[in-house]
């Protein structure tokens, strides 16, 4: 759409809806990467020493900042709900199958996690492994719902609900059981669910792998004889991260050509693969998806990182963007969805007051807890 | 509307159920915190080491109950659209401001409270123990925020209300609708409350186990310090609050109080059952006048009865009328035992000591929690049949998607599970804590209780 010859509804809705989308973007880098950190731990290295070191990586990675992650969806669902209700309400009631797996998969994941963690005695186990599981099965959660909605099935199924010109007038004496799967269930987003968790997966590999790295150079500067295994079992499983991390951009990309594949929708698939500013997001996803695998196995961890972050940023800005100009395509647009100028003014004061205060503290806690320790690795 | 009555019910109970759920673990968030505080306060003054020691064992315990709360407050967040997406629809807009602000809350809650947890050896002692500082502000705040918006159910502004639309929306307005305070200045005090009998309790009982121990009586005279002192104030928000929802929700009163006639110089009943199809609550001691003084501070003031409202309009009589009695009635004991400690702190008696004081705060562990979740039925049933107070009724309110009771029973399991483990976790973590400290861990002394029990 075009900016200059807009309302003030919608310009403000294209920015709220850029607000959701940069929450979405930074969940998906922070607390993605959280799950991501679980799904690995599903596939530990055979070493029992090795083991042991996975896992304490994992967790120290994890531990600190995941609540703080997380917050990154409580941020976008309530600037949705507040600028977007009809858009909030739709999803709400025509996705309630996912995204009740997606509660029960988000409290079962931070309540074990944090058992696990805890617990003194025997059951850390069980947890651990509720942990694993409920890390995997959350992103599929999340992915079924984006593939939902980019697929256009959710915005159709609640269009044919309408029973005025305006999207909160439905009808109700239509809703029968079917409406907890119409919406989501065909191949598309159950693919695009399997895209999230290789995603989340690759992500947190990539991050890992700098981890490793650094405890590698701060154990490289205790050169004692007991410091020798360490150091061995370090780069041993920097080796296991970058056949973990390879692996899941393999399934991501994938999981991505089977998506667009098995979509039987042709306007969506054009929509996604040649929608406003799709085709650069493609591209910018492409190089970075083949320059980060090309610098993670050149011993670049720091530059994978970077590229795998950009390719994220790409896959996620892909998804919100093609929808342009709908909120939920291709029968809700931004516009349509938004609430009074008034409301978004305030919630975009909010946010700005929100973001000064968290972003400074969030770098605060970034930096104590993922600088380089130069203290002696224990492991 | 014609909503199936048995999914409305099934989305009232998971709403009920999360609700109470939540909020034992979100008024953890808020006030442990507070306890924390002191005690490293305590130990960055006097570099006492024993004070550490506790702020260390504490922040333990609130990592476990903070995880909870917020994986349950996402949930939640979430439920408000499953549940009740046409309330959200036109209450997001309006209420949006307090929600948002809540985001943000939050977010440095958990932030400041990654670096309390496990920067203990990562920040110098002093940002630690300010990190702790914005852990009870933000979080304090955040439930302020959060209980804005319950206000504007009750008492909604900032919108007009025009053919079944609202518009000439007032974020603003909406967010200093006139229950915000009122209802969250008794949250933040009731939060504090519960939470400090709840603490002192545990450390009573692990005197009366191990008595003279220097470790509980320290925990002990921080914890009960802060409830007795929330439970003294309580009555004076209490009160403003009632005058408050006398004039703003006269049949919500009139229901806490099971008031069926309009009369003047009202009585206060104390006790006493409703009937609600004979219209008269029965059994009950009634104080003259008491009412009309505590509502209206006036002897001959006219309290309006629910007969003066419609049936249809009425909400469930019993229960808000139970609810308040047990809210007040728990507040008054915790108020009593509570001005016995400080007495006892301030002039450090022994009563601090005696075994029967310590039975007594063990039996008034949970009551704290108890009246907290009593007086959030008095809010959330008196206010029924409405969702939205004259504006919207619950009913219209509810998802017309079928077959809610199975995400009710799958969340009741959900939670009952995520609630006994982190019971048995923190049983853990005390145990534990004495085994450090050399003590005899109740388990085996329990166990052997059991065993004479069964014999």
């Amino acid at each position: 759409m075009n900016i200059l010859h807009s309302t003030e509804t919608e310009w403000l809705a294209l920015i709220c809806a850029l607000v959701i989308q940069l929450c979405l973007i930074l969940y998906t880098l922070s607390a993605g990467a959280d799950f991501g950190g679980g799904i690995l731990s599903l596939f530990k290295p055979k070493d029992k020493a090795l083991q042991k070191l996975w896992r304490q990586t994992i967790d120290e990675a994890i531990a600190p900042i995941w609540e703080s992650n997380h917050v990154w969806l409580i941020v976008a669902i309530v600037v949705l709900f507040v600028c977007f209700p009809v858009g909030f309400s739709w999803i709400s009631i025509g996705l309630h199958g996912p995204l009740l797996f997606l509660l029960l998969g988000i409290s079962l994941r931070g309540a074990a996690f944090v058992f696990a963690h805890y617990d003194p005695q025997g059951i850390s186990k069980t947890w651990y492994q509720v942990f694993m599981i409920s890390s995997t099965f959350t992103p599929i959660s999340l992915g079924i719902i984006a593939g939902a909605i980019a697929s256009g099935q959710l915005a159709e199924v609640m269009h044919n609900l309408m029973i005025g010109e305006k999207a909160n007038q439905l009808n109700y004496m239509a809703v029968d059981g079917s409406l907890w799967w119409s919406t989501w269930w065909a191949p598309f987003p159950i693919m695009v669910g399997l895209m999230a968790v290789a995603l989340f997966a690759w992500l947190s590999a990539i991050y890992l792998n700098v981890e490793l790295v650094n405890k590698t150079i701060s154990a490289q500067q205790h050169n004692s004889t007991e410091d020798a295994e360490t150091l061995n079992n370090l780069l041993a499983l920097q080796k296991v991260t970058r056949i973990r991390a390879s692996f899941a951009q393999l399934a991501l990309a994938l999981s991505a050509g089977m998506a667009l594949f098995v979509l039987d929708d042709s306007l969506a698939i054009e929509r996604l693969l040649w929608g406003s500013y799709a085709p650069w997001l493609h591209l910018t996803v492409g190089l970075s998806a083949i320059l980060a695998l090309w610098t993670l196995w050149y011993n670049q961890a720091h530059l994978a990182r970077f590229f795998g972050v950009m390719q994220a940023i790409g896959i996620v800005s892909g998804w919100t963007v093609s929808s342009l100009p709908y909120l939920l395509p291709t029968h809700l647009p931004l516009a349509e969805a938004a609430a009074s100028p008034k409301t978004l003014w305030a919630t975009l004061l909010c946010v700005v007051i929100a973001l000064t205060l968290v972003l400074p503290s969030l770098w605060y806690l970034i930096k104590i807890f993922k600088q380089p320790q130069l203290e002696k690795t224990s492991v | 509307m014609d909503t199936n009555l048995s999914d409305l019910f099934a989305a009232r109970s998971q709403m009920g159920l999360s609700l109470a759920f939540h909020i034992v673990f979100a008024v953890a968030g808020m006030a442990m915190p507070l306890l924390m505080v002191i005690a490293e306060w305590s130990w960055l003054k006097h570099k006492d080491q024993e004070a550490l020691y506790l702020a260390k064992k504490w922040s333990k315990g609130t990592a476990i109950l903070f995880a909870v709360g917020a994986v349950s407050g996402t949930a939640l967040s979430f439920e408000l659209g499953l549940l009740w997406p046409r309330f959200m629809e036109l209450a997001g807009p309006i209420i949006g401001v307090p929600f948002s602000l809540e985001g943000a809350a939050f977010f440095l809650e958990a932030i400041a409270l990654g670096i309390y947890l496990y920067g203990w050896e990562k920040v110098s002692p002093w940002i630690h123990w300010l990190s702790g500082v914005i852990v009870l502000i933000s979080g304090t705040l955040s439930g302020l925020f959060i209980v804005a918006a319950n206000g504007w159910m009750n008492t909604p502004t900032g919108f007009e209300w025009v053919n079944g639309e609202a518009i000439n929306v007032d974020p603003w307005a909406a967010a200093m609708n006139p229950s915000a305070l009122q209802q969250g200045v008794h949250m933040v005090i009731a939060a504090f409350t519960a939470l400090g009998f709840a603490v002192a309790g545990i450390h009573a009982q692990r005197l009366l186990k191990n008595p003279g121990i220097a470790f509980h009586q320290r925990a002990l005279k921080i914890a009960l310090a802060v409830g007795a002192v929330a439970a003294l104030i309580q009555p004076i928000s209490g009160d403003l609050l009632a005058k408050h929802v006398a004039r703003t929700q006269p049949v919500k009163l009139a229901a806490m109080e099971g008031q069926w006639e309009t009369e003047k110089a009202a009585p206060l009943r104390i006790g006493g059952i409703p009937f609600e199809d004979e219209e008269e609550t029965k059994y009950s001691i009634e104080i003259p006048y008491l009412l009309s003084i505590l509502a209206f501070a006036d002897p001959q003031a006219e309290v309006k009865g629910l007969k003066a409202f419609p049936k249809e309009d009425r909400p469930p009589v019993a229960v808000t009328h139970f609810a308040f009695q047990i809210m007040v009635g728990l507040g008054t004991l915790l108020m009593l035992i509570g001005a016995i400690g400080l007495w006892g702190i301030w002039r450090r008696h022994s009563i601090l000591d005696q075994p029967l004081f310590l039975k007594a705060l063990v039996v008034c562990s949970p009551m704290g929690l108890l009246a907290l979740e009593a007086g959030w039925v008095v809010t959330e049933v008196g206010r029924q049949p409405w969702i939205i107070h004259g504006i919207m009724r619950t009913k219209d309110a509810v998802t017309p998607l079928p077959g809610l009771a199975i995400p009710f029973i799958g969340f009741m399991i959900l939670y009952f599970i995520l609630g006994i483990v982190s019971v048995t976790l923190l049983k853990r973590h005390v145990f534990d804590l004495d085994q450090e400290l050399g003590l005899d861990t109740s388990a085996s002394s329990f166990k052997q209780d059991q065993a004479q029990k069964e014999a």
